[in-house]
């Protein structure tokens, strides 16, 4: 368990974070927002590399900053790009093992795993000078997990990687957070941290503007309507139906006539009563979504708010 | 953890790539040892190696000095790695010192195999004022490596103030009148040596380049003043980083 209580950290006259309280349990969780939000310093924070300028952090009940204790449950993935250039991904990676504590053949194994848990066992000899991003992002991951740590902060780990990758690394991802592991993620790619977690924390300028699951907090936004978008061959005869419900807003067509965009501030009453009306009125609906019950829209929502 | 980040480090610090430099450069000083004899028939090969010691290879620890104590902390600053450093469970002063202690014995090594190579080259053994000079080039790796490692650890940029006491107050100030010279290193080193005493006759040379072998100062007070500077700067430096903040650079908020 990670936890912050009324943290701010200044730089000079800069405010880098500004009175957050929050605990990040087990599972996945996304940090997310804009360049400047304080992501960085959050993580750093947590790492134990920067101190707090008030407040207090506690990784699993201890201080983190210059904390041996600290670095036994936490693996990091740093976001920078710096490594040994003219050493290999593997001697890279066994030589932080060792740091880590392990003998000179545990430390081989445990790297040999794990290379090949993140899919660089076959070209980890090569020197690191020669990598791709991908392959930089996937030996800063091995060494953040080869000790199998409690606890893992990744700053901005999707940078760099391709399509397959970004697959790949979320279903790992997904792996360790079955394993029980505490996972933080900072990100500013809504659309794959969407896929990875639905808990979030969302910071703006320094400060924590939400945290918690994204529908909950999506729910909290009562400024902004709810869009629902139902896709059907005869809009307008549905629409006929809707337009009837206290609880919807308005209703939009779509020019391609197959669809309309409602908006309503009770989603949760309209979704329990849209099935009924299907059945009592013999309205054939195709599907039906919520544009924007996403990252993006509840960050917009948020940042704008 | 603290014994292969030693031996780790020492390999770095000694890796052929990182050392060529400084290989060729100790036996380009050997080769000039025996031009200077061929050159000067008066001159005697213990003058001619007390006189490159003096003039270069002292200066050659300095140098190597400022270079390997910036390798400790400061460099991986720079290079951004200090990140993968600082987030292992091992307790900064250990890292410290681990680190530290293997840029003062590759800082011994490079200087002190100079000076062998020196000897060999000019006098063609190693009678006892060779050795004792062997020995002060040893103690002045611990004094220069810790005391340079403690600047790098409080200002940016550390090569240029480390490079200005080598080059500038280490040459300028023994020289100088008074007892300022007990604020040099190389004073004390040139006891440890126990180095001719100066005679008063100093080519512009030697004046420029604060030549090693005017000893003011008795062999055990320096002895003393050496350990000393030594344990302090190790102790503050790991003290610092300890308590202080060490975030890549040009990476923060």
């Amino acid at each position: 368990m990670i936890q912050l209580d009324h943290v701010s950290r200044w730089y000079g006259q800069v405010i880098g974070l500004n009175d957050v309280s929050c605990q990040v349990g087990p599972g996945i969780t996304a940090l997310l927002g804009m360049n400047g939000a304080g992501k960085s310093t959050l993580i750093r924070l947590v790492t134990g590399q920067i101190q707090p300028t008030t407040g207090s952090i506690s990784v699993f009940g201890h201080q983190p900053f210059a904390n041996p204790e600290v670095f036994k449950i936490l693996g990091y993935c740093p976001e920078i790009d710096n490594f040994y250039e003219h050493r290999s991904g593997r001697w890279f990676v066994q030589h932080l093992a060792r740091l880590n504590g392990f003998s000179a053949a545990e430390a081989k194994s445990r790297t040999q795993q794990v290379l090949e848990r993140v899919g660089m066992a076959d070209r980890a000899d090569r020197k690191i000078a020669g990598y791709s991003k991908g392959m930089r992002q996937r030996i800063k991951l091995a060494q953040a997990i080869l000790h199998e740590p409690k606890v893992i902060l990744l700053d901005e780990p999707l940078n760099g990687l391709d399509p397959v990758g970004r697959r790949e690394f979320i279903d790992l991802l997904g792996a360790l957070s079955q394993e029980g592991k505490t996972i933080l993620v900072s990100s500013h790619i809504l659309f794959e941290v969407e896929q990875m977690t639905r808990s979030i924390l969302l910071l703006n300028r320094g400060r924590l503007l939400a945290a918690g699951d994204l529908s909950a907090i999506r729910e909290l936004i009562d400024k902004y309507p709810h869009r629902v978008r139902i896709e059907t061959p005869a809009p307008r005869e549905v629409a006929t139906y809707l337009v009837r419900l206290p609880y919807v807003l308005n209703v939009q067509f779509d020019p391609r006539g197959n669809a309309l965009e409602l908006q309503t501030r009770e989603p949760g009453q309209f979704y329990d009563y849209l099935p009924q009306l299907v059945i009592d009125e013999g309205l054939q609906i195709d599907g039906f979504s919520s544009p924007d019950n996403n990252l993006e829209s509840i960050f917009r929502y948020l940042v704008e708010a | 953890m603290e014994t292969y980040l030693f031996r780790s480090t020492l390999a770095e610090f000694l890796r052929p790539r990182r050392t060529m430099a400084w290989v060729i450069a100790a036996i380009a000083i050997a080769l000039m040892g025996r031009v200077l004899i061929s050159l000067n028939k008066d001159l005697s090969p213990q003058d001619a190696y007390l006189s490159l010691s003096g003039i270069v290879i002292y200066k050659l620890l300095a140098l190597v000095s400022a270079i390997m104590a910036t390798a400790v902390i400061s460099q991986e600053v720079e290079q951004k790695t200090i990140v993968y450093l600082l987030t292992r469970p091992i307790p900064r002063p250990k890292i410290l010192l681990a680190r530290g202690l293997a840029a003062i014995l590759s800082v011994a090594a490079i200087t002190v195999f100079a000076g062998i190579l020196l000897a060999v080259a000019t006098v063609g053994g190693f009678p006892d004022y060779v050795l004792r000079d062997l020995l002060a080039l040893a103690v002045g790796a611990f004094a220069y490596t810790s005391l340079f490692l403690m600047v790098s650890l409080l200002v940016s940029r550390a090569m240029i103030p480390c490079l200005l006491f080598a080059f500038g107050w280490e040459s300028a100030v023994p020289s100088m009148q008074g007892q300022i010279y007990l604020l040099t290193v190389q004073s004390y080193l040139a006891s440890i040596a126990q180095a001719p005493a100066d005679d008063g006759k100093r080519s512009a040379m030697e004046f420029l380049a604060g030549l090693l072998g005017k000893a003011h100062v008795s062999s055990g007070t320096a002895w003393v003043a050496m350990a000393g500077l030594t344990l302090v700067c190790l102790a503050f430096s790991a003290a610092w980083f300890t308590r202080n903040e060490y975030v890549p650079r040009e990476d923060g908020e």
